[in-house]
């Protein structure tokens, strides 16, 4: 690519690289609630996420933001075990991400809802609650369909319906079955202010109950929430603290993060 | 452990709840008739497998030979099988679950030995029942030439089917499960099929075990006929089926990442094959197999003044093409080309295979005009007619055939050394790769929106006829392009009367070269003769419409 001209915004920092956060050197490899160690991925030539080291504690809860394409939903998937690192790991509670005990630890909730053909929105319920070992899930099912919304349709096959009420079904199926680490894939895309304020709440809940909760959004609102935000750029972790004193809109729009620099902070 | 316990009783629960939905759910009479029509085709298939077959035996010389060659050469299938079996392991195969079953069964605490077991031994079970069905149909055809008698055959070439397909399951499965590198099983597969053609090569001393299976379909009906139970079939039986269970116990090892890739694509594959959309199925078993283009292409293409922008994007596009994708054409040229010397040879159904072999070098040579009809925004967008751009991008694909000709030319002289050879190459060759780079185009161009908006497909016809028209639009590409390769036929056919092969060849080549060419004047016209055809029945509906009227 190096014969095309170089963009504007690129001329200007041409060496932005030198912002990455060095994370090698030291990270404490003490079980956590989450810990990646030199994680990597690659898609066949392409890379995707550049090593990157990442501690988690328990009770934590972080917006992991980055513009598309920087490496957030990969690093998600690594951490539910969707997805094999090319290099490195990623632990869960001191097990192995997609080992069958940090499956037990996980709610991950994708950023692509998907569903049976042949279930309904109640019968997912009962399934996942099940899968996960919970007897009774009745009344928390009716509670958080209620909670979305979506109590009247719980009958309803969820494959039929709209971009915004799936990701409401996948919400409630996120939090139908016990966790200790939440992963929330862009959870706000397609979702009506009724169903951004049900989920901040839930959200709200499950750090007031202990949970970890790592959440990938742009969504601001939920991002001014958090205490520490973890910013991804092109595959490589460029932020790791205190959402005060970040630009945060320029980390989402691929641009230098140098608000912490510069004093443009938001 | 209580949660473990807990959910897998939910699983098995919600399974047999599901099996029961759809049970209860099937439009009985639907399935009869799906299962009526799979008869009647599967029946006709058979018929005409078995006109091809001659009844009388064979002479004592063939016989001998067969059981000289005949297991080598019959092993080279559960070789090639494990080969691609190994291959499909490697590139996350073969389960295929759905999507849903990823997100939330894969994802709960229930251990991957319960959860993947099941559509593990789901596919092993169809794997041998589709190769125990084809092999006893192919033992019934066997039975009327060769001696054993017909239960026999029919048995025993039902068991070497089931074997030899469980075959390529298990040795995916394994290959999964011990995620075995790429190369790797690409060794291990080349291996085992270079013994096999070692064998076939050296009729004093067999090397492969798989001799001991494809033995039992060879030489193993006359042999169980005289003397009973042979114990190395049976040996070679019940290995196949510990691989089978291997496989299986495997399945708890199945990389998440790959059943997660593929039960997305595998759901459209299967409702793309459903539409008959051979483009669709094309790009999704790409996807499947990993197959993308290269990001570097091998060459540099400087866009040329004198060449046409559709002619520079197509050479730029077949510099994207990855060396897989190469490696396949140069193998489907030499192996078209062999089919068409076989044919010559004698056998005359090999011609088929020719043409479709051609239709799949077709479809991967044809790559800018699929992607041009892939994104009619972009064409339509152009301020310039779309079939004139269609039609240009025929140009590239038609100059990459030329070194696969050469490659087909080298391969036939492998097979037959003769100067002939390279004069009936040329003479048969030229026709066949146009023919099957014709019926690529067909099916590219038939898959581009209709210019008038709406399909000409089904107006004034019945559901019936509408159905039998999608099979035939299916068909027609494919039934192109092995019209491209009947010269072959007529040189066979004038070298049995006694008369000049060349000049029968040469005559049937211009004639299906002139017949061909009304492939590129439809692609350039295909805009216009659709607003025609529409314009024609739409008067003709106002004109009986006017006529109703005048008669009221």
């Amino acid at each position: 690519m190096s014969r095309h001209p170089t963009p504007p915004h690129r001329r200007e920092h041409v060496d932005a690289t030198t912002d990455v956060v060095d994370d090698t050197p030291t990270i404490d490899t003490s079980p956590c609630a989450l810990l990646a160690v030199d994680v990597s991925k690659n898609y066949g030539d392409a890379p995707a996420l550049n090593p990157v080291s990442l501690r988690v504690e328990s009770g934590d809860r972080i917006a992991l933001i980055g513009h598309n394409g920087s490496g957030k939903t990969t690093f998600l998937k690594m951490s539910a075990g969707l997805l094999d690192p090319s290099s490195g790991q990623v632990s869960i509670n001191g097990n192995k991400a997609g080992s069958l005990s940090a499956r037990a630890d996980i709610s991950y909730i994708s950023d692509q809802p998907t569903f049976y053909d042949d279930l309904s929105v109640w019968e997912h319920l009962e399934y996942v609650a099940r899968l996960h070992g919970v007897s009774e899930w009745e009344q928390l099912a009716a509670d958080l369909l209620a909670h979305v919304g979506l109590y009247e349709r719980a009958d309803e096959l969820p494959n039929r319906f709209s971009r915004g009420l799936k990701q409401k079904v996948a919400i409630a199926l996120g939090f139908i079955r016990p966790f200790e680490l939440l992963l929330v894939d862009e959870p706000f895309v397609g979702l009506d202010a009724s169903g951004k304020e049900a989920l901040l709440t839930l959200l709200q809940q499950a750090s007031d109950e202990g949970a970890t909760v790592i959440v990938a959004t742009h969504e601001l609102s939920f991002v001014h929430t958090v205490k520490r935000i973890v910013a991804l750029r092109d595959g490589q972790l460029v932020h790791d603290g205190p959402v005060a004193g970040v630009n945060v809109d320029a980390l989402v729009r691929n641009e230098d993060p140098a608000g912490e620099h510069d004093g443009e902070g938001k | 452990m209580a949660r473990q316990s807990e959910g897998t009783v939910a699983l098995v629960a919600m399974r047999r709840a599901r099996r029961t939905n759809r049970i209860a759910e099937l439009e009985w009479f639907e399935a009869l008739y799906r299962v009526y029509l799979a008869a009647i085709v599967g029946g006709g298939i058979i018929l005409f497998c078995s006109g091809l077959v001659e009844d009388t035996p064979v002479s004592p010389a063939a016989m001998e030979q067969v059981l000289t060659h005949g297991a080598p050469v019959m092993g080279l299938l559960p070789a090639l099988a494990v080969f691609l079996g190994l291959r499909s392991g490697t590139q996350g195969g073969p389960v295929a679950v759905e999507e849903a079953e990823v997100r939330h069964v894969l994802l709960a605490p229930v251990p991957y030995s319960y959860a993947l077991r099941q559509p593990a031994i789901q596919r092993v079970r169809s794997a041998a029942f589709m190769g125990g069905l084809v092999g006893a149909v192919a033992g019934q055809l066997a039975d009327r030439r060769l001696p054993g008698g017909f239960g026999w055959w029919v048995i025993l070439g039902a068991v070497f089917g089931a074997c030899s397909l469980s075959l390529f399951m298990s040795s995916a499965l394994i290959a999964h499960g011990l995620r075995l590198k790429r190369w790797v099983s690409t060794l291990i597969g080349s291996a085992v099929v270079a013994v096999q053609v070692l064998d076939v090569l050296n009729a004093d001393q067999h090397l492969s075990p798989i001799n001991a299976l494809s033995g039992m379909v060879v030489n193993g009906p006359l042999n169980w006929e005289l003397a009973g139970v042979q114990t190395d079939h049976v040996l070679a039986a019940v290995i196949c089926v510990l691989l089978a269970i291997s496989g299986v116990l495997l399945a708890s090892r199945l990389s998440i990442e790959s059943l997660a890739r593929r039960s997305s694509l595998v759901s459209q594959l299967k409702f793309a094959v459903t539409l008959q959309d051979i483009r669709t199925v094309v790009l999704l078993r790409r996807q499947l197999s990993q197959e993308h283009m290269r990001p570097t292409p091998w060459f540099k293409w400087k866009p040329r003044r004198r060449l046409h922008v559709v002619v520079n994007r197509g050479i730029r596009s077949i510099a994207h093409f990855p060396a897989r994708r190469l490696g396949r054409i140069v193998i489907l040229s030499g192996a078209a080309a062999l089919a068409l010397v076989y044919t010559f040879d004698g056998t005359t159904p090999l011609v088929v295979v020719a043409g479709v072999l051609c239709f799949i070098i077709g479809l991967d040579v044809i790559e800018p005009l699929s992607q041009e009809v892939d994104q009619p925004n972009y064409s339509d967008s152009f301020p310039r007619e779309r079939c004139l751009t269609m039609t240009q991008h025929l140009v590239v694909p038609a100059l990459m055939l030329i070194p696969c000709l050469f490659i087909g030319t080298l391969a036939a002289f492998v097979a037959r050394p003769e100067l002939s050879t390279l004069v009936m190459s040329f003479l048969v060759g030229v026709p066949a790769a146009l023919g099957g780079l014709s019926g690529a185009a067909i099916n590219a161009v038939k898959g581009a929106p209709d210019p008038v908006g709406e399909s000409n497909e089904g107006l004034y016809m019945p559901p019936e006829v509408s159905g039998m028209t999608t099979v035939i639009r299916a068909v027609w590409p494919v039934v192109v392009s092995v019209v491209g390769s009947l010269p072959v036929v007529g040189a066979l056919s004038a070298a049995r009367n006694g008369s000049d092969p060349f000049a029968a060849s040469a005559r049937l080549s211009l004639g299906v070269l002139l017949v061909l060419s009304l492939v590129p004047m439809w692609v350039r016209k295909r805009d216009d003769i659709h607003l025609w055809w529409r314009q024609m029945i739409e008067g003709s509906k106002a004109q009986a419409a006017q006529k109703g009227r005048y008669e009221l």
